[in-house]
């Protein structure tokens, strides 16, 4: 099998695991459990605790250490039988998995922790799970709309009159000065101090979007003035195609294999980009979450030192994008990136 | 050419003063100022602060503070620093030599490592290239952080010093300082290899097939030289355009590393500044990069230009 | 010589006897050898280099303008007081003054300067340099923060010189445990200074550009060198006035550095990298992951207990609401009501706040008077536990109603409200995480909103529009009177109702008389009867509700001896003049 191949396959089963994330969850990402914190990823055993095989897994409890903090001991470990198929307890109320929803797995009288819980005993799977949602549909949905727009500008600038080319391009060289992500302390103060989170997920994808198009566009604008300098646009222009048929039949497909490349180059830029807007209060908030608030509260040395299992989600973007990475490289992108340069004049053909 | 350059010139002027405008605009937007937390400060009475206040940064019009601050940078000092009590080309100066070190270390290594790499062929290209998606599958401060955690790991094992130390001997000072600026360094060219490999690799393959490179192959040239006196120039113009972009990043690219690493650049002081809305540090700094964002841009086209002489006569 | 001075405790018949022993060691010792201060309990070993941290570079190195916590922790080293606070105990100590004596109207001090000491540049310090400080501090223009401080009922405290070494301090009425204020206010030298007072620029002077030389203090490190963004060196000031037992000039160590780190962690980092000797101010998850980073048993960890600062959640009590924020003016309808607020409090789980945020290094409060502030806490109060029965009582006692687990009020609104806290405090936001959650036992829909820092004051003391804030204070001292403007109606950190021209409730208007009473009383036991009566008043009516209070903690460098966490600025360096490596194995 190829390697693109694979990727595909992966990509696909990956992304139904953040899809379906009510059904692969455990518990509710948002529940706080003040008995268990900073608990490690608990193990899975097709042993009972006397030796004998079993065909249903134990999931293996570590036992707390009294009066020290967060220290736990696998000795006297619980062993809990594994359940499969199970239906949520009416008093468990995940952020959106109704009571009563089906999920992958459970046991009776609490949630298994496969990857340990957080600083106030919160399940990072689940959160993981419910986190990778959010975070992929935010990333997804920025990257592509900071995508298009920055082929639109780009073909527009490689295109149009000198004066619009400059006036855009003196525009993205603005854009990609300014320290937007600090700077953008006022927008918080523009919106009501309560807002729903589907709210915030819309305001921090229309914001990475705004501000991410910039640095494309260039990029984009640059393969543009190449592509007008192809003899097949030169013909086309002496027998007096319109701009418009030029862009739509020449230009364009010239474009999309590098601006698939973009949106790939986005995308793990956009997840940086949330930590930092979490920091000015405008990104996804409690009680949802997103890889980026993992990330926030994990930054600091202690937790990434002491509990290692709280970074997960860089364990978990790492093969995403790099699945996605490769199947843009697929889609034949691999070619140099022409740049922009002094005046684009100078590579047009004289009319 | 000198004329294309004046305007070019001129144009840039109108970006970097839409850039320092903008700055101005969005850190008077913002919510509190730098006296706010000396509201928090027992005993100090609102009449006081609202002297301090007065002294320091009287209020006026954003258009009359613009127009002084536009003064005071065409002398050079780019006016006072709030919370420093110092002008901010003093406070400047010296961050923003430490940060083009970072970044100029950086970005040596990215080319270096990816000029060695690229020219590999065959199956150890295929895994460059593998490793080369996988970087750049990795967001630049989650690369940082991983370095960090993989640098305290192994910490156990041999001392890395990380950050900066005040040094006291001179010669010492130098080898701690390379020790200190290695890491930090290394995150910097990760983060950037991806992007340079991917040019040079694509550079090279279509060189390959250009007519003069399949020329001097037959004429049986050394790879060596083949790969010297001709691949290379044929695939200079996208490299001396992506080498331009790196010189014009090279104070704006170091913002997470810095913070990290406890770096003390430019890209800390503007965070910090803007964090206390310090506006005439933020703004200077912002323009600074600006700046050479611009000039990084118009260096490789000047490079471009002396380069490739096709672009020379079409100019002419 | 017109008012009579005693000294407070002892009879006057055997103070006539002192003053004149007094006067006469005096007279003897001028002449031949400066008048060192002896610490008798301390024997160290000189020699030796400390590396040190500062959260973030200091702005100033001007005693007069630093108001960050930098610049305040290395002007306190640069410089020296008249009287000081040993850390310690509490008590006032003699500095710069060697003696001092209260007028018996209480309003009048008198200081003897300590002769033959002289700034770290060598010139010898005379009352000429107090009488300087002083009007510096007291300027109109130069609106140094300290002024307020010496300012009483709109008076300054006026400043005479008696003598060569003697100073009368007059304060315009009689002010309870007035030798505190000294501690801090830096005395500075007239001879370098008074020109650039004349010119004015003394605003610009001292900044951290200045050349070392001109940058000179009594305290027992001067300046050495300054590298912007990365450190900022000190050297043992050969001409500092303190003595150990064995009559060895203090201080023992012959330099100090500081590095600026960015963060907690990168100051961790560098310490167990071996390039800090020590570090302070440390949250609970930090102080714990020392350890396991370090490999060896070379760092010692220190824990103070609890300090004077304390984590505190906010109601909105502003009156200003009404006219432009509807929707905090909603909810402000429920805090107005004290049982709502008592009914929070007693939903309110301190023990996993102590627990979970801060890693049992922490204590739960009754009220913000914490255990450092000794005996002025009120022991008749306890922590509110967790009491969720009694709640939901409270609140149904006020008409609120449930409906399925949600709660209602009155009118039949949903009470649902937002708490704000500092994004980058990350133990302010996990105790406004935890809270949310413990009012969603009462059917309270709080969400929890994480602001960048300055917006976040921003709303608490300008625009008025939150709910609820998670926000941490310090007291400015364990005395009652370094705490005025949290319980004056009108002081700056009355933050639940800011700027009120009258007390807005009859037991504020108490606790403004029951403060200002105590101000001039002179017996301890008549103060602290107030002090008590006003914690009670404050655990009555609930303005704010005190959660936690986290514990001093710092990591030193084992053989690093003389270096313990104390709760007044600056910290851990206060007595940095004694601190000392020790030797051998």
């Amino acid at each position: 099998m190829t390697l693109p191949r694979a990727a595909l396959i992966f990509l696909v089963l990956y992304s139904a695991l953040f899809a379906f994330a009510g059904f692969f969850a455990t518990a509710d990402p948002a529940a706080i459990d003040a008995s268990l914190p900073y608990l490690p990823p608990e193990g899975i055993r097709f042993t009972s605790p006397a030796g004998q095989f079993h065909l249903r897994p134990y999931l293996v409890r570590p036992q707390p250490v009294p009066g020290q903090f967060a220290v736990y001991t696998r000795r006297g470990a619980a062993f809990i039988p594994l359940k499969f198929f199970v239906t949520t307890a009416s008093a468990d109320t995940t952020v959106d998995a109704s009571p009563g929803s089906l999920h992958l797995c459970g046991i009776s009288g609490g949630a298994p922790h496969f990857l340990g819980t957080d600083e106030f005993g919160r399940d990072v799977w689940s959160r993981l799970l419910y986190g990778g949602r959010t975070t992929l549909a935010i990333g997804l949905t920025a990257s592509l709309a900071a995508s298009l727009l920055a082929l639109a500008v780009g073909l527009i600038a490689g295109s149009a009159a000198p004066w619009l080319d400059t006036l855009l391009m003196r525009l993205v060289e603005t854009m990609i000065s300014v320290p937007w992500f600090y700077l953008l302390l006022a927008v918080r103060a523009l919106l009501p101090l309560r807002v729903s989170p589907w709210v915030a997920v819309a305001a921090s994808t229309a914001l990475m979007a705004a501000i991410g198009w910039a640095r494309p566009a260039r990029i984009l604008r640059g393969v543009t003035i190449a592509a007008h300098q192809r003899a097949y646009v030169t013909m086309a222009r002496a027998t007096g195609a319109s701009p418009w048929q030029i862009a739509r039949w020449h230009t364009l497909p010239d474009l999309a294999p590098q601006a698939i490349t973009q949106f790939t180059v986005l995308l793990p830029q956009f997840i940086a980009s949330e930590v930092a807007l979490s920091y000015l209060g405008l990104g996804v908030t409690e009680p949802l979450v997103s890889w980026g608030v993992m990330l926030t509260a994990a930054q600091h040395l202690s937790t990434f030192v002491e509990y290692p299992w709280l970074i997960s989600p860089i364990w978990t973007m790492i093969p995403f994008f790099f699945s996605v990475h490769v199947l843009a490289d697929r889609a034949g992108s691999l070619r140099p990136l022409t740049l922009p340069s002094l005046s684009r004049h100078w590579y047009k053909l004289p009319r | 050419m000198i004329s294309s350059l004046a305007t070019r010139l001129a144009h840039s002027l109108g970006s970097l003063l839409a850039v320092s405008l903008l700055c101005f605009a969005l850190l008077r937007a913002a919510p509190g100022d730098y006296f706010t937390t000396l509201r928090l400060e027992p005993g100090l009475s609102p009449q006081t602060l609202r002297s301090i206040q007065q002294q320091a940064d009287p209020r006026s019009p954003i258009v009359r503070r613009y127009a002084l601050w536009c003064a005071s940078a065409l002398h050079g000092d780019f006016g006072q620093s709030l919370a420093y009590h110092m002008p901010v080309r003093a406070l400047l100066a010296e961050r923003i030599a430490n940060t083009l070190l970072l970044s100029g270390a950086g970005l040596c290594g990215a080319w270096l490592l990816g000029l060695l790499l690229s020219t590999l062929r065959g199956r150890p290209a295929a895994l460059v290239r593998l490793f080369a998606s996988l970087l750049w599958s990795i967001p630049d401060p989650v690369l940082a952080f991983l370095l960090l955690w993989t640098a305290l790991r192994l910490h156990a094992l041999a001392p890395l010093p990380i950050g900066t130390t005040s040094p006291t001997a001179s010669w010492t000072q130098w080898s701690n300082f390379v020790r200190q600026l290695a890491l930090p360094a290394l995150a910097m060219a990760l983060g950037y290899l991806p992007l340079v490999l991917r040019h040079l690799q694509g550079g090279f393959d279509a060189a390959q097939h250009a007519p003069a490179v399949e020329a001097a192959h037959m004429h049986g040239l050394p790879p060596r030289i083949v790969l010297f006196r001709y691949i290379l120039p044929e695939a200079a113009n996208p490299l001396i355009s992506l080498f331009g972009l790196g010189i014009g990043s090279l104070l704006s690219a170091s913002l997470f590393v810095e913070v990290l690493f406890g770096w003390p650049g430019l890209g800390q002081l503007l965070l910090n500044a803007i964090l206390m809305r310090d506006t005439n540090v933020v703004v200077a700094g912002v323009f600074c990069s600006a700046l050479l964002l611009i000039l990084g841009n118009l260096l490789a086209d000047l490079l471009l230009w002396l380069h490739d002489p096709r672009l020379r006569e079409a100019a002419s | 010589m017109k008012a009579a001075f005693v000294f407070p405790s002892l009879p006057s018949a055997r103070v006539a006897l002192f003053l004149a022993a007094f006067a006469f060691s005096a007279a003897l010792a001028l002449p031949a050898c400066p008048q060192a201060l002896r610490i008798s309990s301390l024997r160290g070993a000189p020699g030796g280099h400390l590396s040190a941290s500062l959260r973030a570079e200091p702005r100033t190195l001007n005693p007069v303008f630093a108001t960050d916590s930098a610049s305040r922790t290395v002007t306190s080293i640069l410089n020296a007081d008249l009287l000081h606070i040993n850390r310690a105990t509490d008590a006032v100590e003699p500095a710069l003054a060697s003696s001092w004596q209260v007028g018996r109207d209480g309003q009048s001090y008198l200081l003897h300067l300590r002769h033959g000491v002289r700034f770290s540049d060598g010139s010898p310090f005379t009352a000429d340099d107090v009488l300087f400080s002083f009007r510096v501090y007291l300027d109109p223009k130069l609106n140094a923060p300290q002024r307020d401080l010496l300012i009483i009922d709109g008076r300054p405290i006026r400043v005479t010189r008696l003598g060569p070494d003697l100073v009368r301090f007059d304060l315009p009425r009689p002010y309870a445990a007035a030798a505190r204020l000294f501690d801090g206010i830096a005395i500075l030298p007239s001879h370098l200074l008074q020109p650039l007072l004349q010119a004015g620029t003394l605003a610009n002077a001292w900044t951290l550009v200045t050349p070392p030389a001109q940058l000179v203090g009594l305290g027992p490190f001067r300046l050495r060198s300054y590298r912007p963004g990365q450190s900022l060196v000190l050297e043992r000031n050969p001409y500092y006035w303190k003595q150990d037992a064995g009559s060895r000039p203090l201080p023992y160590l012959d330099e100090v550095d500081f590095s600026f780190a960015s963060n907690q962690d990168a100051e961790a980092i560098r310490f167990t990298a071996g390039q800090l000797d020590l570090i302070s101010r440390l949250t609970a998850d930090t102080y714990s992951s020392l350890q396991k980073l370090s490999s060896s048993n070379l760092i010692r960890e220190l824990d103070g207990g609890p300090g004077l600062e304390f984590d505190l959640l906010l109601f909105n009590l502003n009156a200003d609401l009404a006219a432009h924020l509807p929707q905090a003016a909603h909810t402000q309808t429920w805090f107005l009501q004290q049982p709502f607020r008592q009914a929070l409090s007693l939903a309110v789980d301190r023990a996993a706040l102590v627990h979970l945020v801060f890693q049992d290094h922490a204590v739960p409060l009754a009220s913000p008077v914490t255990p450092a502030s000794g005996q002025w806490a009120n022991p008749a109060l306890r922590p509110t536990a967790l009491d969720l029965p009694s709640a939901r009582r409270l609140l149904a006692d006020a008409g609120f109603r449930w409906r399925g687990a949600a709660l209602y009020d009155r009118d039949g609104n949903p009470v649902r409200f937002t708490i704000i806290a500092t994004s980058s405090n990350r133990a302010q936001s996990g105790i406004a995480t935890l809270l949310a959650h413990n009012f969603a036992a009462l059917g309270i829909d709080a969400s929890v909103v994480p602001l960048e820092f300055r917006s976040f004051l921003q709303r608490i003391t300008q625009s008025h529009d939150y709910d609820l804030a998670v926000m941490a204070l310090s007291a400015g001292d364990t005395d009652p009177n370094g705490n005025m403007s949290l319980w004056l109606s009108s002081g700056n950190l009355h933050l639940w109702n800011q700027g009120e021209a009258q007390p807005a409730t009859p037991w504020e208007a108490e606790i403004d008389s029951l403060m200002r009473q105590q101000m001039t009383l002179t017996d301890f036991r008549q103060r602290r009867a107030a002090y008590f009566r006003i914690q009670s008043i404050y655990a009555a009516q609930l303005p704010f509700l005190s959660l936690v209070s986290p514990n001093m903690l710092a990591a030193v460098r084992a053989p690093l001896a003389g270096a313990a966490p104390g709760p007044l600025d600056p910290g851990m360096l206060d007595n940095i003049a004694s601190f000392y490596w020790r030797k051998g194995p």
